[in-house]
């Protein structure tokens, strides 16, 4: 159940415009915030605060790239795979992140911490090789970069189990 | 009109038509997936390409997009158009699994038919395909999502054409998914439609699974007679067992869809508990034996007795071949009736509606669908005619506006104004609705009689008040209709509804007016009963020793209210009670002679729709115990026998003509067409009827001889005072159903799970009043003699005073006809213990 | 870094912050709203643009003016505009950069649309990986509604007009228009065919338009400037005004450049992202987005505005350059970008949807040697098949494959021949 302030602030924000269901990403990406990803639960939820059949909002949550259906991991890293990044390295990256966090991608670590997504260009391929890290950019990544990022994580995320 | 040029050939157009439909036109089926007539074009399977040879854009283009144009020159066979839609089908076949052995569709497959006839006959594509899970989507309809070519058919006939939500497209790119969010029956109670609409086996028809192709079966066109619309469709049976039935087509009736009653209520023709054989007090008999007792007891009852106290009892389930032939030949003996069988009322306010049904106003589906103001009173569309409900949607997807008067809790699937009024303040609603539109509008088009009676609802109505924004799209529509039901209404309203839809089909206004009729020859009914009787002055006379002999042919209410210790006690007081059907039934139980009657499906027949256009069927099969239930579906020794077992059965309208000594052909289908002409031929109105009995597609718009002898003769009494507002009983009134109440479809296996817990709707005030909390179990005491377990079921948006129940045949209802019952608190019991 | 160029759309562009609104003020901002409020009609301002020959920058180059001019005068309220900051071509980074220059330029210039079609609220539709963009507009137009540049009654002119900001799930398609549409009214982003165009019925029904940012940003220089220095802003003839071009691969200083329509791609590369990377050499670029063709060596000194390329069979599309070197395979390259194409694909019409994981799976074939000479003529095919496709996101998918094999065939062909790529590792 979503935690009546949340829901509170959905609603208010909702009752600002018109067409409620204009607002069902922001919606989802809320909720999704708050549960890690979206649980059929969620769904339901979501369907009501905008007023759309669940089966609608299934329908968006299915289609985009930052609604997950499936449990993801607290830091979902989303590597570039697109064209830029592919020719500066990308396929470094990945398989330095796969071992690293030993998992393949689209996997979870089994603490929950992390997981490892591909992604379309994500608009920094001044950057690249570039990945997001929930949703915020770092780029011109090297594996000692990567290092640093994932140690500095896991320093932040001492006890985390799942 | 553009005349553009097909493969050579010239064709003149109507504007707006797509080059898919003019080349339909010529002959030439272009390819198609996504198109659909009643779904239009969205250009999303790209196969029913042609090459534009001249025309505003040339080259390859999608002829469902686009409108035919003067001039252009189309080549369908031309080399590119023909890979380019060869490549759509390679494309659309790269993860087919290539299951048509163990496929339903096989044989009837859009796909494999557009596979075979484009070209595609080698797999190509190396690479390996993605595959899907299916899900449980309830007992009617089954999933194979593999199968899928993503033409977005189901999901926009689901969510467009009905109004349904409970279907969607998920996912993206090649991996697009059409189901639900998770496993579940749909909602729909249209979703059947899914299995005709879809052009490949995802969704397939679940009773009917693995039990034959399509040329395996003997297939006709049939009218449905699950309610009074009148739908058409196809059936299929083999083996002497109806398997399946789909949509037919028919603009001015269903269009192309049917609901699920209709397509799976035909199960009450193969059960194998379905009385096959003539008995005698009881006793399984000859035809011989049989029909000598009958005739035996006919005579002497009318050597005893005065011909009166024989009765015939028939019901609007019957052809209409039947209904005449009851109708001439109790004429002709004297005897009482024809009675119609029908639930308390009905019969009248069925009769009136006629009365009032002026050719001019007489709407069809179609007239529905078009028109963009709909006022439907004292009917709730999805549970008494179900399609009815996506011709309200088609309009309303156009932009009509519509309004719903009615007591009950109507749910439609789309925005609609919904009144919950009490029968009795109907009237007054609708008269103030219409009188507030006309205020201050030229009424020239009207007689005096007609400015009389205006002025006289104005009168009556002045204090009456409607939502004004109702009034306002009246006065806005140019096709309003009328749509008005006939049993949860008071006997004038259909009366008052017909003058009201006289009222506004002014010069600049063209008005409808659709009747919901009860059953699905309740037209026929209407017109070939006598009127001054009814099922419950029938019984009356029972009771009284006036009518001593009863003939019930294809009854029902009263067939089926028997258990009930009132009704064994009527029917004691019977020297003779004669029953021809092809159900079982507490009465065909206790008859003394019973003769086994042939479905319309064995018999074939006319039926009337409630508009009064005339459907025949022709017969689909000899009938007969099905194959599996003779056991002889094992291997030899057998018995052989020229006879096919069970199908002893005879038209019901045989063995009243042989009475009348009428002298038919004995051979089944000379004699199916001597009946038809004798139907014909004595009833005039019924003369636009083929004697050939081929009604065609659309079937024979019938001229209602109109019987009101003026109309605006007389202002209906509306409400004859507030009366019992204050009095703390409560009306049950029994209600239709989807599932559940109409009685061949209830008899029907595969509806079996569909049909829902019995409920009792009631409004909160009441129950609050009753102190009922939603989901309570309790029971209604409707007499002393008959309890009734149900659920409390709350609901807001219906009107105080009532509790609606589904009018099942299944229950112990203390009357035939299902007349209102008043209860007082103390008839409403909780589960443990009385209320308070 | 030498650029001798006049710079406009990034005239406040700052290395480490945004410019605020009041260095945009100072640099001449919010002149030509409070101009056109007081002294311009809307059909004068529709008339500068149409003048200015200002070609939408989204990819399209569909001439802005045009545009306007299809919403009718008396067309319903509420219209909208809609700012497409979804850029996900990839490659394309140019409107993130110009929302974090001067965030002030993109208001004013939504303003200035609406004002020209008289519409009365404004959409930002942007992709979600760019929320510090979001964020930044979010801010800003709380800024400008404070005093007055945004809102009821703007400037005391009676025009109102407000401006929100819309996140998208991420997808490519809902960079297309009708796409964009659907998605903005949280419905599926499938694209919806015209008729009825979106300047007559688009956003929930009503009249709307569609610019991309950096056209968008056009705007308030031209009605400031006036349509003629706009155009002499270009070096050809054909072109108009200044371009963002986004350079990235193997050069030297990827990035984002403000050159003049018209730029020579050998000077793009070589003067201003400081030229080839150590060790490569220029073997082909892929001019504006994974959506166009390849643009080989012979096409090194073509003067890139969007009438030069057409002509040559080529597509300026969003300026995003992509450089290859000599080092790259471009059948695996071009693998790459089917793969893009394919995983986006909507998933609407079957020759996008099912064809280009069918191109992809044959090309990958021969990537891997494992191909054969007839899947050539097939994937040739098939790909100008694809041009039949419900939206212009196929015929975009197909144009690296059909140029990859118009220009660079007997490198495919030596995939085959070879049984594996010369490059590959
Ligand atoms: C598949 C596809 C993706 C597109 N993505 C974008 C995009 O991300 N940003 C954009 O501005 N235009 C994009 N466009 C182009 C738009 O459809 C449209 O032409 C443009 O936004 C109009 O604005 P403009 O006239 O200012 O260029 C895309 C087009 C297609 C077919
Ligand atoms: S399930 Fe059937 S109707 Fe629906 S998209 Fe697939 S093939 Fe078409
Ligand atoms: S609406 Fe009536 S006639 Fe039509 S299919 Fe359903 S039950 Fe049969
Ligand atoms: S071409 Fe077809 S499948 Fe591809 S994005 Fe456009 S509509 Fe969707
Ligand atoms: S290709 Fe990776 S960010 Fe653009
Ligand atoms: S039938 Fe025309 S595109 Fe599907």
């Amino acid at each position: 159940m979503l935690p009546a302030d949340l829901k509170k602030n959905l609603q208010t924000k909702i009752a600002t415009v018109s067409h409620p269901r204009e607002l069902v990403v922001d919606v989802l990406f809320d909720i999704q915030m708050h549960y890690g990803h979206l649980t059929d639960e969620a769904i339901h939820e979501a369907a009501e605060l905008c007023g759309m059949a669940p089966v609608e909002v299934e329908e968006l949550a299915t289609f985009y790239t930052f609604t997950f259906r499936e449990p993801v991991g607290k830091y979902v890293i989303h590597v570039c795979d697109s064209v830029v990044c592919w020719m500066n390295g990308y396929q470094t990256i990945r398989e330095y992140l796969c071992s690293k966090l030993n998992i393949n991608m689209g996997e979870t670590t089994p603490d929950g911490l992390f997981t490892l997504i591909p992604v379309c260009c994500i608009g920094y391929c001044d950057r690249s090789p570039a990945i997001l890290v929930n949703r915020k950019v770092h780029g011109s990544l090297t594996p000692a970069k990567l290092d640093q990022l994932i140690e500095k994580i896991k320093m932040e995320n001492p006890a985390h189990v799942e | 009109m553009p005349t553009l040029t097909i493969d050579s050939r010239q064709i003149s157009v109507p504007g707006n038509t797509k080059v898919i439909d003019a080349a339909e036109r010529l002959g030439i089926m272009i390819p198609r997936f996504c198109y659909h007539p009643a779904l239009g074009a969205v250009g999303a399977c790209r196969v029913c390409a042609v090459n534009v040879k001249e025309g505003p854009m040339t080259g390859i283009q999608m002829s469902c997009m686009l409108d035919a144009g003067d001039g252009m020159v189309i080549s369908t066979h031309d080399k590119d158009a023909v890979d380019f839609r060869m490549a759509v089908i390679e494309w659309l076949m790269m993860n087919h699994p290539h299951d048509c052995p163990v496929c339903d569709e096989g044989g009837h497959c859009l796909l494999q038919d557009m596979t075979v006839s484009g070209g595609h006959g080698m797999r190509r594509y190396p690479g390996p395909k993605r595959t899907h899970q299916d899900q449980y989507l309830g007992p009617l309809v089954q999933h194979e999502m593999n199968r899928c070519i993503q033409c977005y058919r189901c999901v926009r006939y689901y969510r467009e054409y009905t109004g349904y939500k409970d279907l969607g497209v998920l996912g993206i790119g090649s991996r697009v998914y059409f189901g639900r969010t998770g496993d579940g029956r749909l909602e729909s109670p249209f979703a059947g439609n899914l299995i005709d609409i879809c052009p490949t086996g995802v969704f397939t028809d679940k009773p009917a699974r693995f039990k034959g192709r399509k040329w395996d079966f003997e297939r006709a066109a049939t009218v449905c007679t699950h309610c009074s619309l009148g739908c058409s469709t196809i059936t299929s049976s083999r083996y002497r067992e109806i398997i399946r039935q789909e949509a037919g087509i028919s603009p001015d009736t269903n269009d192309c869809f049917i609901c699920d009653r209709g397509r799976y209520g035909f199960g009450y023709a193969n059960l194998p508990d379905r009385p096959r054989q003539y008995r005698v007090n009881g006793n399984p008999c000859s035809r011989q034996t049989a029909w000598a007792k009958a005739l035996d007891l006919l005579d002497t009852t009318a050597n005893t007795n005065n011909p009166s106290t024989v009765a015939l009892l028939v019901s609007a389930r019957c052809t209409l071949e039947t209904l005449v032939t009851a109708k001439h030949l109790c004429h002709r003996k004297g005897w009482h009736g024809p009675v119609w069988d029908a639930p308390s009322g009905n019969d009248i306010k069925s009769r009136n509606a006629l009365d009032a049904l002026a050719p001019e106003l007489v709407a069809t589906m179609k007239d529905v669908r078009e028109s963009d103001f709909i006022l439907a009173i004292g009917t709730d569309p999805v549970n008494e005619a179900p399609v009815l409900t996506l011709a309200l949607r088609q309009a309303q997807r156009n932009g009509a506006h519509i309004t719903v008067i009615d007591p009950r809790p109507v749910s439609l699937p789309f925005d609609f104004e919904h009144l919950p009024t009490s029968p009795e303040e109907m009237g007054d609603q609708l008269a103030a609705i219409v009188c507030a539109a006309l205020g201050g509008t030229d009424l020239s088009h009207l007689s005096p009689a007609g400015k009389a009676f205006y002025d006289d609802l104005v009168l009556r109505n002045a204090a009456a008040t409607v939502p004004d924004e109702i009034v306002v799209a009246l006065k806005k529509s140019r096709h309003p209709v009328i749509v008005c039901g006939t049993h949860m209404v008071n006997e004038d309203l259909p009366v008052l509804a017909g003058e009201c839809a006289r009222m506004i089909n002014q010069p600049e206004r063209s008005a409808g007016l659709f009747y919901v009729l009860p059953g699905a020859n309740g037209f026929g009914a209407a017109m070939f009963t006598e009127t001054h009787t009814n099922a419950g002055l029938l019984l009356d006379k029972i009771k009284s020793n006036d009518i001593k002999t009863l003939i019930a042919i294809e009854p029902e209410g009263c067939a089926h209210v028997h258990s009930s210790p009132a009704m064994a006690g009527i029917l004691k007081s019977l020297d003779c009670l004669l029953v021809m059907d092809y159900l079982e039934s507490p009465l065909s139980r206790a008859a003394d002679v019973f003769i086994p009657t042939a479905t319309v499906f064995e018999s074939g027949g006319i039926f009337i729709n409630q508009n009064g256009t005339g459907r025949s069927m022709q017969p689909l099969y000899m009938g007969g115990t099905p194959i599996f239930q003779t056991g002889r579906t094992g291997p030899p020794p057998r018995l052989f026998e020229s006879d096919i077992p069970g199908a002893e059965h005879v038209p019901a309208w045989l063995p009243l003509a042989d009475w009348m000594g009428l002298s038919l052909s004995p051979d089944n289908s000379k004699r199916r067409l001597e009946i038809l002409k004798y139907t014909i031929e004595n009833e005039p109105w019924l003369s636009a009827l083929p004697i050939s009995g081929d009604t065609g597609e659309t079937g024979i718009k019938l001229r209602i001889p109109n019987r009101r002898l003026n109309e605006f003769a007389s202002l209906p009494h509306t409400r004859n005072n507030a009366g019992n507002s204050n009095s703390p009983e409560i009306s049950l009134y029994t209600v239709e159903q989807t599932f559940g109440t109409e009685l061949l479809s209830s008899g029907s296996p595969a509806l079996d799970e569909v049909i829902p817990q019995i409920r009792a709707a009631m409004h909160p005030a009441d129950a609050e009043f009753l102190n009922l909390a939603d989901g309570e179990n309790l029971t209604l005491v409707l007499d002393e003699n008959h309890e009734l377990p149900c659920n409390v079921k709350i609901e807001t948006d219906m009107a105080q005073g009532f509790i609606f129940i589904p009018r099942r045949p299944d229950l112990p209802w203390p009357v035939p006809g299902f007349a209102p019952i008043p209860l007082h608190p103390d008839q409403i019991r909780r589960e443990k213990g009385d209320l308070r | 870094m030498s650029n001798k160029y006049p710079q406009i759309l990034f005239q406040n562009r700052k290395p480490d912050r945004i410019a605020t609104m009041a260095e945009y003020k100072e640099s001449g901002g919010y002149q030509a709203l409070a101009d056109a409020l007081s002294n311009r009609s809307p059909a004068q301002v529709q008339e500068e643009i149409l003048d200015a020959v200002l070609l939408g920058r989204g990819g399209a180059a569909f001439p802005a003016g045009r545009k306007l001019e299809t919403v009718a005068e008396d067309a319903p309220h509420p219209r909208y505009v809609v700012c497409n900051a979804d850029e996900m071509e990839p490659g394309t980074f140019k409107d993130r950069v110009l929302i974090h220059a001067d965030p002030h330029m993109l208001i004013e210039g939504m303003i200035l649309t609406g004002y020209a079609v008289n519409a009365d609220k404004g959409i930002v539709f942007i992709r979600p990986e760019y929320e510090g963009a979001a964020k930044i507009l979010e801010r800003e137009i709380r800024f400008a509604e404070k005093e007055g540049l945004l809102g009821e009654n703007i400037l005391g002119s009676g025009y109102t007009f407000f401006i929100d900001v819309h996140r998208s799930g991420g997808r490519y398609i809902c960079g297309e228009v009708t796409a964009q549409l659907n998605a903005l009214e949280g419905r599926r982003p499938n694209p919806r065919k015209p008729p009825p165009y979106p300047t007559q019925k688009g956003l929930w029904g009503q009249p709307t338009i569609s610019h991309n940012v950096e056209t968008l940003c056009c705007f308030p220089h031209i009605l400031r400037n006036g349509a003629r220095w706009f155009r002499d802003l270009a070096l050809t003839e054909t072109g108009a005004g200044t371009k963002i071009f986004s350079i990235s691969g193997k050069v030297n200083r990827p990035g984002c450049y403000e050159l003049p329509m018209g730029v020579r791609l050998s000077e793009i590369i070589e003067v201003h992202a400081g030229g080839m990377v150590e060790g490569s050499t220029f073997k082909a670029c892929l001019p504006g987005g994974a959506s166009t063709g390849f643009l080989t060596p012979d096409f090194y000194d073509i003067e890139m505005d969007f009438d030069t390329l057409r002509k040559k069979g080529h597509r300026l599309g969003t300026g995003a350059i992509m450089v290859f070197d000599q080092k790259t395979c471009l059948t695996a390259a071009t693998v790459n970008l089917l793969e893009f194409f394919a995983r986006e694909s909507c998933g609407w019409c079957t020759p996008c949807r099912e064809g280009l994981p069918y191109i992809k799976h044959l090309l990958t074939l021969i990537e891997n040697g494992q191909g054969s000479e007839d899947m050539i003529p097939t994937i040739k095919k098939m790909s100008a098949q694809l041009w039949n496709s419900y939206c212009a996101f196929a015929p975009g998918a197909v144009a690296p494959v059909e140029s990859l094999l118009v220009y660079f065939e007997g490198e495919v062909r030596e995939h085959i021949k070879l049984g594996r790529c010369l490059l590959g590792d």
